[in-house]
């Protein structure tokens, strides 16, 4: 929403210290007045929601946006619902609201174990899940596990409500298929089967950091067999990225390491990785097939219980 | 340059004091509580949530201040080192520090005290990787970490014998 207006700025003599650039603050009163304000002033309006991902690209004046509309008390962009078949999480809901909601560890335990890995409490105390989508850090947690898990993320404007699917939402670094004039309104997963398996795994330099590598799995296993097989990696590309091709070999098929060995290799071919400052592209192929087989081994061990 | 129009009036609590103050909208919480509050225990390290030096407490719970905005503040409740102090509650977690040589320099020390104590709070044994784990959002650039878990250690266990 925010970040394809990011840009790069060079500073200015004297301007040494970590602060933004003079901004104005509106708190929105609703939903709708939010929308009005974004939309007069959609060349120049950033949303604040926990700030915990806006606020420090704004104190490294990577954005410089003229007003930040406030939306993170807005009760009716908080709570965990089950709808039906579905968990439908506000967008200004707080990380540490999914740490601690019984309904998220009942049905959707890999956000529950992904949030663990979050940055720290004062952060997740903060931070909210509408926030860590739209701004779409590519080495992020939650954005993979949408795309794992397969859920729609619901954007609202004044001409109205559009459900986009996590799959097609991110779309580069920073950037998503939100529009301008768009608020992130809430997210809907489906509820977990009985033969869901998940595994969550991630290489950090420091507990809480942006992952090098991370891998978010949701399986199902039939029978023995991977029914649906969703393996969703970050960290190493540019957004989230779901492995589909490679996965051909096993889907339908008995876990055998023979036939994970052939996926893994095939793997490195179907996602695009890259360098970072902490990392080399070999070594993070090294991680990406390191947790895939692992991640793999973990759901089928778990499913013959 | 700040426009006049870009400020905003706020009502905060600050350890238990009623500051009625005018703010700019791009002042960060620690920015405010350190010039205009002039309450110096809240120390401004890196500014992009990494070191955690700026941990206070807003409404009860652990933030970093510095990805607050004071005009965010209005309304709510924050308690700094120096109300945190002033209470008595980490009393015990002070001294545990002092004699654990858990602070050199210092400047990472009020804000590891808060998140120490908030960790006290809600755990009563936690071993000394939860320690470490929920003590890794504050980088100490001195003591190695080890006083410091030492001393945390310490107190949970103190707690945990009353």
């Amino acid at each position: 929403m925010l970040l394809h207006r990011i840009q790069e700025r060079g500073r200015a003599p004297g301007e040494n210290f970590v602060k933004p650039v003079d901004f104005a603050y509106k708190k929105a009163r609703s939903i709708d007045h939010a929308l009005r304000l974004l939309k007069e002033n959609v060349d120049d309006a950033a949303l604040l929601s926990g700030g915990q991902s806006l606020l420090p690209i704004l104190n490294m004046r990577l954005a410089t946006p003229a007003l930040l509309i406030d939306i993170s008390h807005l009760e009716v962009l908080r709570g965990i619902e089950r709808q039906g078949k579905f968990i439908r999480i506000g967008g200004a809901t707080r990380h540490v609201e999914l740490q601690r909601s019984p309904v998220i560890t009942h049905h959707l335990p890999l956000i529950s174990r992904a949030v663990d890995h979050i940055a720290h409490a004062a952060i997740r105390n903060r931070g909210t899940l509408g926030g860590n989508l739209a701004l779409a850090d590519p080495a992020s947690e939650l954005p993979a596990c949408c795309v794992a898990l397969d859920a729609k993320i619901e954007l609202t404007s004044e001409a109205g409500v559009r459900q986009v699917e996590a799959r097609e939402f991110f779309i580069d670094v920073y950037e998503t298929a939100m529009k301008a004039d768009e608020i992130l309104t809430a997210v809907t997963i489906p509820t977990t089967t009985s033969n869901a398996y998940f595994s969550f795994r991630e290489f950090v330099r420091r507990q809480g950091d942006f992952a090098i590598v991370g891998i978010a799995v949701h399986a199902e296993v039939v029978d023995g067999r991977f029914e649906t097989l969703a393996p969703a990696f970050f960290g190493v590309s540019k957004k989230p990225v779901l492995a589909v091709r490679s996965l051909i070999p096993i889907l339908g098929e008995r876990f055998s390491p023979e036939r994970i060995d052939e996926v893994v290799k095939s793997l490195q071919n179907e996602i695009e990785i890259f360098d970072s400052l902490h990392a080399s592209a070999g070594f993070k192929r090294h991680l990406v097939k390191h947790f895939f087989a692992e991640s793999l081994k973990e759901i089928h061990e778990f499913s013959e219980q | 340059m700040n426009s006049p129009n870009n400020s905003c009036d706020v009502v905060v609590d600050i350890n238990d004091i009623t500051y009625r103050r005018r703010v700019l909208a791009r002042e960060s919480l620690a920015d405010f509580i350190r010039h205009t509050i002039g309450l110096t225990g809240t120390h401004v390290g890196c500014e992009h949530g990494i070191c955690g030096a700026c941990t206070v407490k807003m409404n009860g719970m652990i933030v970093r201040s510095c990805l607050v905005l004071a005009v965010q503040a209005d309304g709510q409740q924050i308690k700094t080192i120096e109300g945190i102090k002033a209470s008595g509650e980490i009393d015990d977690l002070r001294a545990a520090f002092h004699e654990n040589n858990a602070a050199q320099c210092g400047f990472c020390t009020p804000a590891m005290l808060i998140t120490a104590a908030e960790l006290l709070q809600n755990e009563k044994n936690p071993d000394r990787q939860r320690i470490r784990q929920f003590l890794s959002g504050n980088y100490c650039r001195c003591t190695g970490y080890q006083a410091i878990v030492d001393a945390v250690e310490q107190v949970a266990l103190e707690r945990g014998n009353v």
